[in-house]
C-alpha cells in the first residue's frame, strides 16, 4: 500500500492532522487500532488553563497563564493560539452542524455542570452540552431544573445539587437556584434499571416520538419557572437532535450535563470526527502499527497488523498520534515505553523510559503525578526527538496526547495542544517534507 | 513417643505404596480382562461434572490474560448493532461476556440465555475493533459456549 501521509491514531489529534494534510493535497491513510480517549471523554474540549484569572477569563488571558508553565508543549509551538484557531476553523468546517461557536482571542470560557458534581470549564463541546453553557448568566441569576430518571440510579442530581450551587456561585452567578425533579423515563410501569448511559441512549434512539416524554417532563416541572433544563448525559446516540427536539417541545432551553463515565457525548464527538474523515475521503485502516523500517534517517515503511494479516504501508511522511496509555501510544507494562518507534519517554527533560509506574506516582492523590504528564519530546516542527535530542527521523511527526509535559486533566489544555500540534504536524507532513 | 509416631508414618507410607501398586495392578488386570477403567480427563469429568466443573486447555488458559483486559468503558455495548434495540436485550451487550467469563464454571449456565441470543450476532467484529484494550469478545463468547457444551455433554474434548 502507498500513501503520501500515514497517520497513526484516530482520535482528535489524528483526525485534525489527517484533515490538515488532506487539505494540502496529500493522499492520507489513517491507521487506527481502536477508539481511545476522545471516544471515552465527556464531549468537551478545553484549550487552555482552566484557572479563573479574575474577571475576563478569555481564551487569550488563559493562554497567558498557560505560557508561564514551561513544561507545556505550548512553549515549543511558535504561535499556539494562531495554530489552534486555524485548526479549529478547519475542523469545524468538516464537522456537521453544532460547531459554529467562534474560537477567538476574547471568547469567554464555557461553564457546564458535570455529571460528577463539578462546574466544568471548557472551550468547546458537542452541541448537546454546549446549549447548557452557564457563562451567559455570569453577573446575573439563573434558575436551573435538573431532571433525573428513575431508571438511571447512577445519575444522582439530588446528591450533587449543593456542590453544583457552590461552584456556580463561585464562578460569578450570584442568584443561582437548582431544583431537582425525578420521573420515570418510560411510562409503561416496567421500570428496568439501566446499567450504563448508552443503554438509555439506545432506548431514546428507538423511541418513535419524543412528544410523550417531553410532555411528562413538562408536567413534572410545571410551576417552576426555569431558565434552563438539564438532562442526564444519555439523550440519544444515533438520534443527534433529541435534546433540540425536547427543547422545542417543552419550550425551554435544554442541555445535557457534561457526561462522565460511560456517557455517550465522547462517542458522539468521535462519530462526528469519523464522518469528517469519510467526507474528506481519508481512508481508515483498522489495524495496529507494529513495526517500521528506517533508512538514512527517513522512515521508509510502516508494518501494520490488521485482522491477523500483516501489510506494509509506504509513505512520504508519518504522523504519530497514538495518544497515551489508553490509546496505546505509551505502554506501562514492564516499565514505561513508547512501543512503536522506541522513542524516549520524557518528563521535565529527563528520560524516564524503563521506569516502573510505581516510581512515577506521588503519595498524594490530588498531586501532579509524573506518569500522567510524561510523553515524548518534539521540536518546533513537531518532529520527535531521540535520546541525543536529535530528530529521530526526518519524515516522522508527532501530535496530540503522546507529546508530554502536561496533565490531561489538571492542566486543562489537552485538546488545545492536540489541535495546535496536529495542525502543524499534518501540514508539515504533507507540504514541508517531500 | 517420637519412635511410635515414626513407626506410624512409615507404616502409613507403606500402606499407601502398597495400595497404589495394588490399584495399578487392578487397572492392568481390568484392561486385560476387558473392564473399562477411567483415567485422566475422563476420570476428572466423571468425578466433577456433577458440580459443573470442566477442564481447561493450556491454550484457553493463556487466552484468559486477554479476556481480563476489560476496563468497563462501555464502548462495545454502545455500538453493538446486531443486538437489537429492543428492551428485552438491554444490559446484554458484548461487555457482559467480558464481565461474566471469570465466574466459576458452575455459574455459566445462567449466561446461557444471553449466549443463545448472542447467536444473532452477525460477526461484524465492531466490538473488538473499537475496544481500547483489544479484548477478543467473540472468542470469550465461544469459550463460554464451549464450557457450557462440555458441561451438558459431560465429556471433555481435549484439544
Amino acid at each position: 500500500m502507498k500513501a503520501d501521509v500515514v497517520i497513526i491514531g484516530g482520535g482528535l489529534s489524528g483526525v485534525v492532522a489527517a484533515l490538515a494534510a488532506h487539505e494540502k493535497g496529500a493522499k492520507v491513510k489513517l491507521v487506527r487500532k481502536a477508539y481511545g480517549r476522545t471516544a471515552l471523554g465527556n464531549g468537551t474540549m478545553s484549550f487552555a488553563a482552566q484557572e479563573n484569572d479574575g474577571q475576563k477569563n478569555t481564551l487569550k488571558s488563559r493562554m497567558a497563564i498557560a505560557a508561564k508553565n514551561e513544561l507545556l508543549p505550548y512553549s515549543v509551538i511558535k504561535d499556539p493560539l494562531k495554530s489552534m484557531k486555524q485548526a479549529y476553523k478547519q475542523l469545524a468546517g468538516h464537522l456537521s452542524g453544532g460547531f459554529e461557536r467562534e474560537i477567538d482571542d476574547d471568547t469567554p470560557v464555557m461553564l457546564c455542570l458535570s455529571e460528577g458534581g463539578a462546574l466544568l470549564r471548557s472551550d468547546m463541546a458537542v452541541p448537546q452540552i454546549k446549549s447548557g453553557d452557564l457563562a451567559r448568566y455570569v453577573g446575573d441569576g439563573v434558575k436551573i431544573a435538573v431532571i433525573g430518571f428513575a431508571e438511571l440510579p447512577f445519575f444522582r442530581p439530588k446528591l450533587l445539587k449543593e456542590q453544583w450551587l457552590m461552584d456556580i456561585k463561585e464562578a460569578g452567578i450570584e442568584k443561582a437556584e437548582i431544583r431537582v425533579f425525578s420521573l420515570p423515563m418510560l411510562d409503561d410501569g416496567k421500570l428496568p434499571f439501566f446499567r450504563m448511559y448508552s443503554e438509555a441512549a439506545r432506548v431514546i434512539d428507538a423511541m418513535d416520538a419524543l412528544g410523550p416524554l417531553a410532555e411528562r417532563i413538562r408536567d413534572e416541572i410545571k410551576g417552576y419557572k426555569a431558565d434552563l433544563l438539564l438532562l442526564p448525559p444519555m439523550m440519544g446516540l444515533a438520534r443527534r437532535d433529541a435534546v433540540r427536539d425536547i427543547s422545542e417541545l417543552i419550550g425551554l432551553p435544554c442541555a445535557e450535563v457534561a457526561g462522565g463515565h460511560q456517557a455517550v457525548a465522547g462517542l458522539r464527538l468521535q462519530q462526528l470526527l469519523d464522518e469528517a474523515l469519510q467526507t474528506a475521503g481519508v481512508e481508515i485502516i483498522n489495524g495496529e502499527a507494529v513495526g517500521f523500517e528506517i533508512k538514512d534517517g527517513r522512515i521508509t515503511k510502516l508494518a501494520v497488523k490488521s485482522g491477523g494479516e500483516k501489510a506494509d504501508i509506504e509513505a512520504a511522511a508519518y504522523v504519530l498520534a497514538a495518544g497515551r496509555f489508553i490509546g496505546g501510544g505509551l505502554r506501562e507494562a514492564r516499565g514505561i515505553s513508547e512501543p512503536l518507534f522506541g522513542l524516549p519517554v520524557m518528563y521535565a527533560e529527563k528520560n524516564i523510559a524503563g521506569l516502573p509506574a510505581i516510581k512515577l506516582v506521588e503519595r498524594d492523590y490530588a498531586a501532579k503525578h509524573v506518569i500522567f504528564s510524561c510523553g515524548i519530546d518534539v521540536n518546533e516542527r513537531m518532529q520527535p526527538l531521540d535520546e541525543k535530542r536529535e530528530v529521530k527521523a526526518a519524515n516522522l511527526y508527532a501530535c496530540g496526547d503522546i507529546i508530554g509535559g502536561y496533565d490531561l486533566v489538571l492542566d486543562g489544555c489537552a485538546e488545545g495542544v492536540a489541535l495546535a500540534s496536529a495542525y502543524i504536524a499534518g501540514a508539515n507532513a504533507a507540504g514541508g517534507d517531500k | 513417643m517420637s519412635g511410635f509416631k515414626k513407626a506410624m508414618a512409615i507404616s502409613y507410607i507403606g500402606y499407601r505404596t502398597g495400595h497404589h501398586m495394588l490399584r495399578q495392578g487392578y487397572k492392568d488386570v481390568s484392561r486385560i480382562v476387558g473392564i473399562k477403567v477411567l483415567d485422566g480427563i475422563p476420570k476428572f469429568t466423571q468425578n466433577y461434572i456433577a458440580d459443573g466443573l470442566t477442564s481447561l486447555t493450556r491454550a484457553e488458559r493463556n487466552k484468559q490474560w486477554d479476556f481480563s483486559k476489560c476496563i468497563n468503558c462501555g464502548l462495545c455495548d454502545a455500538l453493538c448493532t446486531p443486538i437489537d434495540n429492543t428492551r428485552d436485550l438491554l444490559s446484554q451487550g458484548p461487555s457482559l461476556a467480558a464481565s461474566s467469563y471469570s465466574r466459576a464454571f458452575p455459574w455459566y449456565k445462567h449466561a446461557e440465555k444471553y449466549l443463545s441470543e448472542w447467536k444473532a450476532c452477525s460477526g461484524c467484529g465492531k466490538c473488538s475493533n473499537i475496544c481500547p484494550t483489544g479484548v477478543p469478545l467473540k472468542e470469550i463468547v465461544a469459550f463460554m459456549q464451549r464450557v457450557i457444551d462440555k458441561q451438558k455433554a459431560g465429556i471433555m474434548v481435549a484439544d
